[in-house]
């Protein structure tokens, strides 16, 4: 095929157009640093950060100096880049002018890093979660307002635009699904990461010891171990409960939680469920959340029922709302007017006029919608979530957006949490949670 | 992907394959989450909301994907097309009965019309596309599991793996060998009348037959999905999955010339057959005939 003709089929490799922005290029940038350089940090150093023209990369921090190394000449070479590496994060903060950190270690370094930085006047992007114990997660909130230093916290579904959407129009614009009455969210996966050391890592056992970890296990596999983590329920079950709490818009004043560790015999429970009760804004409401770690087949999502709809949300695929039976769809046309969902797998436009008095369909018609246009949103990122949750901070360290997630917010939805964990641990017991808890 | 992947290896400690398992299907699953377009927040998903005068930054796996795909797109003339989206979405509401046949027909008219009338950029330079006018949405069915499997063999040869077969779907395969401790890997095909077993090193073999996928082609070319496929079978050797995969599907809408001018001026792709009348053909390895 010709060039010529190429232009027509649309995927065109010479610049059709004037581009006066790039997305890529900023012209004010802040300095942020990249503690922990493993799976999720590695996220933030490669996929995260390029993506954002007002970040500049110009440290990483590793206690594994391959790890460390490996990011630091992968990130010069494919971004032509001057990022320096560190062993120790005092030893940077001392010698690096950073306008902001990302912190993606194992959650037991979070608190005193986070608020070391805290206190040095510089903002912190956390990972969830902010601590393995709530001591520590509300010092680190404590941190945030004592300073007023912005601290984020790692859900990214905060920032993901179409969770953001149904939370800002579908729920609290246009009250779509009425009251909502159950909250339903499980995290389905095969199996537990356990990893081993690569060939080419290189490992110093003392030094590693000096850093808390007893053993090679430790450090690749961390959420394994009860002081170094927090297992599924603050790994995954945080993600999905802080959800239910955000669209329910309270949080739980009781919970129920049983779990063990019968299926891999590893340190922190893989097998939990746990029901949480909230009296929200709309009347009672329940939370039922479970995680599975030995099977993949359902995957990950959250559903929430309503007494005039349903919807199932999830970043992966198995999004979908339902209208209930007894709502006319004549109620919700307006929201398929708006551009907010379609139906039909969106392929009303290629329908025909209907004609004569009725017609012979060979199936039933569709009654489900998925999300359409994210109209009438202030923002809209456009962005991967995790992508869009670090801009959001960064944007926010320059003042141009506020966070969509800060430490005290972030940490009355980890009280829940460590009350799953308290409950887990005491066998299954009924746990009540006052109110005066969830305040810094 | 809806499918499953089979990774074999050979490797002195059990710990250490049973990881870089874990490593290579976590990278299967990230791959997925970026490229497939039946998830709404990958990136194939957010290209595919593109507006008018949109930029979007890639990551450098989608950016090099879409490369790629575009390089195959040229090299077989428009048999390989991955803006195809809208024509799948149309055929599957069809089956579903959301449209009829005479609605499907008129559809496909229209988004033929869109696509040949809409302008991407993708920058070659940096990790960025942009919309000038929207019309065509992307589909990678027929690149991705290649591009996964590619992306494995990366992290195989990184982790020091370097016996191994990776299969996805059993449609695309990719070989490693030592050859010094594993001269090659032996894969078998047939047609109706005639069975090969060839020996194979360090490459990738992909394959499609019309017995499980129908005798009618689709060819993005003209929009029609009521093409007579020339061929039972198709297979397509490459030193890349991701060529492997592209060239499986072309291959359909190519004569045996035309697939030959593609292995010339291809330094990658190594050879292709296909089966006629129960018999073997093959393309670019006399020494196979």
């Amino acid at each position: 095929m010709k060039k010529s003709t190429l232009l027509g089929t649309g995927l065109v490799l010479v610049n059709p157009f004037n581009i006066t922005a790039n997305p890529l290029k900023a012209a004010d940038k802040i300095n942020i640093a990249v503690v922990g350089c493993g799976g999720r940090g590695g996220g933030m150093i490669f996929s995260n950060i390029p993506k954002i023209p007002s970040a500049n990369l110009v440290a990483v921090c590793d206690v594994v100096e391959s790890r460390r190394e490996r990011a630091k000449e992968r990130f010069n070479a494919q971004y032509d880049g001057k990022v320096k590496a560190y062993e120790d994060f005092y030893e940077m903060l001392e010698k690096e002018k950073l306008d902001a950190i990302a912190m993606a270690t194992p959650d037991f370094w979070h608190a005193p890093h986070a608020i070391a930085a805290l206190e040095a006047g510089i903002p912190v992007y956390c990972e969830k979660a902010m601590s393995n114990n709530i001591e520590d997660a509300k010092s680190m909130a404590q941190a945030m307002k004592r300073t007023g230093v912005l601290l984020q916290i790692g859900r990214q579904r905060r920032s993901n635009d179409r969770y953001r959407f149904t939370k800002e129009v579908l729920l609290d614009q246009e009250d779509m699904f009425g009251q909502l009455t159950h909250a339903i969210g499980q995290w389905n996966r095969s199996k537990i990461w356990t990893q081993q050391p690569n060939k080419n890592d290189r490992l110093d056992m003392a030094k590693l010891k000096k850093y808390g970890f007893e053993s090679m296990d430790q450090v690749y596999n961390w959420r394994n171990y009860k002081k170094l983590g927090g297992g599924v329920v603050s790994d995954l079950g945080s993600h999905q409960i802080d959800i239910f709490n955000w669209f329910l818009g309270a949080f739980p004043h009781t919970v129920y939680a049983s779990g063990n560790n019968s299926y891999f015999g590893l340190e922190q429970a893989d097998t939990m469920a746990t029901i949480l009760e909230y009296d929200t804004p709309k009347g009672p409401a329940i939370g039922i959340y479970e995680n599975i770690s030995n099977s993949r087949a359902k995957g990950v999502f959250e559903s929430f029922i309503g007494d005039e709809g349903t919807f199932n949300i999830a970043e992966g695929d198995g999004n979908q709302i339902y209208r209930e039976s007894g709502i006319s769809a004549d109620k919700w046309q307006k929201y398929i007017d708006k551009g907010y969902i379609a139906n039909l797998a969106d392929m009303q436009e290629y329908k025909e006029k209907e004609q004569g008095d009725s017609g012979i369909k060979a199936t039933a018609p569709q009654i489900s919608y998925d999300i359409k246009d994210m109209s009438g949103m202030k923002k809209v990122y456009n962005m991967q979530s995790h992508t869009a949750h670090l801009y959001n901070f960064v944007e926010s360290v320059r003042g141009e957006e506020t966070l969509n997630y800060d430490a005290i917010e972030s940490y009355r939805s980890e009280v829940c949490i460590y009350k799953i964990h308290e409950a887990i641990n005491n066998g299954g017991a009924r746990i009540k949670i006052d109110p005066s808890e969830y305040e810094i | 992907m809806d499918t499953y992947f089979k990774l074999v290896m050979a490797f002195e400690e059990e710990a250490y394959a049973q990881s870089a398992a874990e490593q290579v299907f976590q990278l299967i699953d990230e791959t997925e989450q970026r490229l497939s377009r039946f998830i709404p927040d990958s990136e194939i998903s957010r290209i595919n909301r593109m507006k008018a005068g949109d930029q979007l930054a890639l990551d450098v796996e989608t950016w090099d994907v879409m490369k790629q795909a575009f390089y195959a797109q040229q090299l077989s003339q428009g048999a390989f097309d991955i803006g195809v989206a809208r024509h799948m979405d149309i055929f599957r509401a069809t089956k579903q009965g959301i449209l009829t046949e005479f609605e499907m027909q008129n559809a496909l008219q229209k988004v033929q019309q869109d696509k040949s009338s809409c302008v991407f950029y993708l920058d070659p330079e940096q990790p960025l596309i942009i919309c000038g006018k929207p019309g065509m949405q992307f589909d990678l069915g027929g690149i991705g599991k290649g591009f996964a499997l590619d992306l494995a063999k990366a992290k195989l040869n990184e982790l020091e793996i370097t016996n191994f077969s990776l299969s996805a779907g059993d449609s695309t395969l990719i070989l490693g060998n030592n050859e010094e401790q594993k001269p090659h890997w032996s894969y078998p095909i047939a047609a109706k009348f005639e069975q090969r077993v060839l020996k194979l090193s360090n490459c990738s073999i992909s394959a499609s037959g019309t017995y499980y996928q129908g005798k009618h082609i689709f060819d993005p070319r003209t929009g029609d999905n009521d093409m007579e496929a020339p061929y039972q079978l198709v297979w397509v050797c490459a030193k890349t999955a991701v060529l492997s995969d592209a060239f499986s599907t072309a291959a359909f809408m190519l004569s045996p010339s035309e697939m030959q001018v593609c292995i010339d001026e291809s330094e990658d792709i190594l050879w292709m057959a296909y089966a006629t009348n129960g018999k073997l053909h093959f393309v670019g390895n006399d020494d196979l005939n």
